[in-house]
């Protein structure tokens, strides 16, 4: 049974992959090559329209870290409250503890998510345009991964 | 064999894709290029594989803490706090993950930066989940359900 669901899974898994690598058709052929030469921007939405979709992708985006954060300072406090985690305490627990870490988590995301996509609405940086330099997004980008590195460091710490 | 056990293999076997599909994503969208339609399902699909590895994983773990925990202490209180990492772990990879696919489909054809962002959460979620999967194979090989 579970070699059938293995098998079941890598053929899952290798059809999500093939949906990306198939031979091109003409008409796929076509629209690749306008978004790789048009730099216009989206012909077919709005100014607002465009702002919001970018406003809200960067709003996703800090979803994905704020509620990563979110979670590991709650279990920081927890741990500051509570002491260092001892065997017979873990066994005594109700264990309903990481489901509502996790609601709470995911709900402070979804704040943060929000806060971030406001923000970025009012942002003055012209639409059809990255909102930062090369400089700017690597800098970004070596920020965000040191903070995981560290969110996964304190998960090591707090066990 | 057990429901549980069978379940647990399952949630077990899903981590273990969700790893390999999380990659996928990543390599594609490292450029910040737009996205076909198939590709931008096709990251929706890792999204989903990681979701459906943490839903089972939600499902079974009630049972796994009443039944498996208190006899993965008495075995080796090392890996029964590794469990505890890996629930942490676990949060972050779905968390990460979730976002990246949304912004995959919010972000619009001139938004290279932000797809740059998404590629680089799917790498952060595919180490995550590989990290994950390490220690779950790890705790596995310590006690199951089964055992």
């Amino acid at each position: 049974m579970i070699h059938f669901l293995l098998a079941f899974g890598v053929l899952a898994a290798m059809g999500l992959a093939a949906l990306a690598w198939l031979p091109a058709t003409p008409r796929r052929e076509a629209r690749e090559a306008r978004d790789a030469h048009d730099p216009a921007p989206t012909k077919t939405a709005s100014a607002g329209e465009a702002g919001w979709r970018r406003s809200s992708a960067a709003g996703a985006l800090a979803f994905g870290l704020g509620a990563s954060a979110s979670y590991m300072l709650l279990r920081a406090l927890e741990r500051v409250r509570d002491g260092a985690l001892s065997p017979g305490l873990v066994l005594r627990a109700s264990h309903v503890g990481f489901v509502w870490r996790t609601a709470v988590a995911l709900w402070l995301g979804g704040l943060v998510a929000l806060v971030v996509q406001a923000l970025a609405a009012r942002s003055p940086a012209p639409l059809g345009a990255p909102s930062a330099g090369a400089t700017g997004e690597r800098r970004w980008h070596l920020a965000t991964a040191l903070g995981v590195l560290v969110l996964g460091v304190a998960a090591w710490w707090l066990a | 064999m057990s429901a549980l056990a069978l379940l647990e293999g399952v949630h077990g076997h899903f981590g273990v894709l969700a790893a390999a599909v999380l990659a996928h994503p990543a390599i594609r969208l490292r450029r910040g290029a737009p996205l076909s339609n198939g590709a931008r399902w096709a990251s929706s699909g890792a999204g989903l594989l990681v979701a459906a590895a943490f839903a089972t994983g939600l499902w079974i773990y009630p049972r796994y803490v009443a039944l498996v925990r208190p006899r993965l202490f008495g075995v080796s209180e090392r890996a029964a706090l590794l469990f505890e990492t890996k629930e942490h772990l676990a949060l972050m990879t779905v968390a990460t993950a979730l976002g990246a696919v949304a912004c995959v489909w919010l972000a619009r054809r001139e938004d290279r930066d932000l797809r740059r962002g998404a590629a680089l959460l799917f790498a952060l979620s595919s180490a995550l989940c590989l990290t994950v999967v390490a220690l779950g194979t790890y705790i596995a090989s310590v006690q199951t359900f089964a055992r």
